[in-house]
């Protein structure tokens, strides 16, 4: 769908895409990195708003500047929270609508329910200039729906809805990706996303810094050590027939909290492997077991760091 | 989506009650020049060949040209709405087409109705011996011609107003009055040159008459309506392609 053979994009002498090759494919992806990192550099490209300086990007098979039948396919959400203020909701959307190519005989209704999808339906005959940040962000959305397009680019599309908004849209882009539509979404909110795909790419500075599932790369940081949260009574017995696993590579505990240990291991599968045979046969029972390094955050972090 | 649909789009978005206010008190400068120079020299044809080109072609005209069609690239890019412009399955010409001929439509409608004002109130009930008629076909030649300068002024710069200001008020102050053909660069020499039977054969005598007399080669029409063709042909079709091959990123969304 989307391809980048080793695209590189600079703003003067400062650069916002470094030497990036990776291809999008049905399904969400989650673009992530930190302000600054190249996320809606590569979004404009995608999009065609900017050309490569160098390398290339297709999408459909063709460069997406200035490119019309790309725009076709294709269904953008910007970042920046900019409208014609003057309209209303349902009029912004509209004129998005037809200029994106639906019908006029089917714009109204399509808008509709489009509306409908990103819950503006019962609001969106006020005007922008008095949205909340929340109801400006599900008419962006909207907007980008309408003409049913087969590839969504979404920056940033939860900053500023509410919690409950956040989860009624990640479960629609979940749906539209069981659809067979390919969903780029840029984040720094990365528990979110984390809710949404498993599938990341990862930017640092302009540079591609992982790609992949969030599993596969944090298997390639296995020399990290992953940190395990236990609760339970007796912790200091299990802490002690923990050492002698070669798997652990250090146990500490919370002054404050005796029943609170926090074990750091260098090959998490082993661990886990050997802590669930000796739950089975020794009838261990915890309170709390969690690890604060599973999760996206902790990925990012690593590499960051790296 | 209809190029005609794309154009009263491109209309509405110049009516925003702030651009009315604009239209409004740009349009009311010639009816009041006419009226004060009605009041000061009793002679309804003096005061309308004092208020149409001073106050309607130099001011009202060039004024509403430089709000209306300089900003129509720069105004989507400082609203940060140019990008979801540039992503829709349309030509990016076709775009600019249509808020090119919007402006144009604006600038000369509130013209036209502006010079009207200005004949009534300089020649009250005796309007029709006034050459408004003239004025009338005259003001949308200036329209197209200013309109697609400053269009692709647009195109070209993030800063176009200070481009189609210094052209509009210093350049047009002075070109027209240049000797031999230098004045031939000027716009609005070229629309003396088509209005000579109109309020431009009764421009006032001072500094420009002075300086108009160093110039002993008269622009005919005939040449000035080829000028002026060219030139909006040319700045059109180079706004076109501009917009077409550039990047139009708001600058703080860049990087």
């Amino acid at each position: 769908m989307i391809t980048i053979q080793r695209a590189s994009r600079w703003y003067g002498q400062v650069i916002g895409l470094n030497d990036v090759t990776c291809d999008f494919n049905p399904g969400i992806t989650a673009l992530l990195g930190q302000n600054g990192a190249g996320k809606s550099t590569m979004l404009k490209l995608i999009t065609g708003q900017l050309r490569p300086t160098t390398g290339d990007l297709t999408v459909f098979g063709e460069r997406p500047f200035s490119n019309p039948k790309v725009y076709e396919r294709i269904g953008y959400c910007p970042e920046t929270d900019s409208f014609y203020e003057d309209m209303t909701g349902r009029q912004f959307v509209t004129l998005m609508a037809r200029m994106a190519g639906v019908a006029s005989r089917n714009v109204d209704s399509i808008v509709a329910n489009t509306l409908e999808k990103v819950g503006m339906a019962d609001r969106c005959d006020k005007k922008i200039a008095g949205y909340s940040k929340g109801m400006r962000q599900r008419i962006k959305l909207a907007q980008a729906l309408t003409h049913n397009p087969e590839v969504l680019i979404l920056d940033e599309p939860l900053n500023g809805l509410d919690p409950v908004g956040r989860r009624e849209l990640q479960e629609m882009l979940k749906g539209l990706a069981a659809e067979g539509k390919t969903i780029v979404i840029s984040s720094h909110i990365l528990h979110e996303v984390e809710q949404m795909t498993r599938h990341i790419v990862l930017l640092h500075k302009g540079r591609l810094l992982a790609l992949g599932d969030v599993g596969e790369i944090r298997g390639l940081i296995d020399k990290h050590p992953h940190r395990v949260h236990v609760e339970m009574a007796g912790a200091r017995e299990f802490a002690r027939k923990l050492m002698v696993m070669p798997s652990v590579l250090s146990v500490a505990f919370d002054r404050q909290n005796p029943d609170h240990v926090e074990i750091e291991t260098a090959a998490p599968d082993d661990f886990y492997s050997e802590v669930a045979d000796m739950v089975l046969t020794e009838n261990i029972e915890f309170s709390a077991f969690t690890s604060p390094d599973n999760n996206l955050e902790s990925v990012f972090r690593y590499l960051v760091s790296k | 989506m209809s190029f005609v649909e794309l154009l009263s789009w491109a209309v509405w978005d110049l009516m925003r009650p702030r651009k009315i206010a604009t239209l409004v008190v740009c349009g009311l400068m010639g009816p009041l020049f006419g009226g004060l120079a009605k009041f000061a020299s009793g002679s309804a044809q003096t005061a309308y060949g004092l208020a149409i080109p001073l106050a309607v072609y130099s001011f009202t005209l060039i004024i509403l040209s430089v709000v209306f069609a300089a900003g129509i690239i720069s105004s989507e890019m400082v609203g940060k709405t140019i990008s979801y412009l540039l992503t829709r399955p349309i030509p990016r010409y076709k775009i600019l087409l249509a808020k090119w001929l919007g402006a144009t439509l604006v600038v000369a409608i509130a013209t036209m109705i502006s010079a009207t004002l200005t004949a009534f109130v300089t020649y009250g009930g005796d309007v029709a011996s006034s050459p408004i008629l003239s004025d009338l076909w005259l003001i949308p030649v200036g329209a197209v011609a200013y309109c697609s300068i400053f269009t692709l002024m647009s195109a070209l710069s993030t800063k176009p107003w200070l481009f189609a200001v210094a052209f509009g008020f210093l350049w047009e102050a002075f070109v027209p009055f240049l000797p031999g053909d230098l004045k031939s660069l000027s716009v609005m020499a070229q629309l003396r040159a088509l209005g000579s039977d109109g309020s431009f054969a009764s421009v006032p005598s001072g500094m420009a008459e002075m300086l108009s007399m160093l110039n002993q080669n008269e622009l005919s029409p005939a040449s000035a309506w080829n000028t002026l063709a060219i030139l909006v042909f040319l700045s059109v079709i180079a706004a076109c392609v501009v917009f077409t091959v550039g990047e139009y990123v708001p600058k703080d969304e860049a990087a």
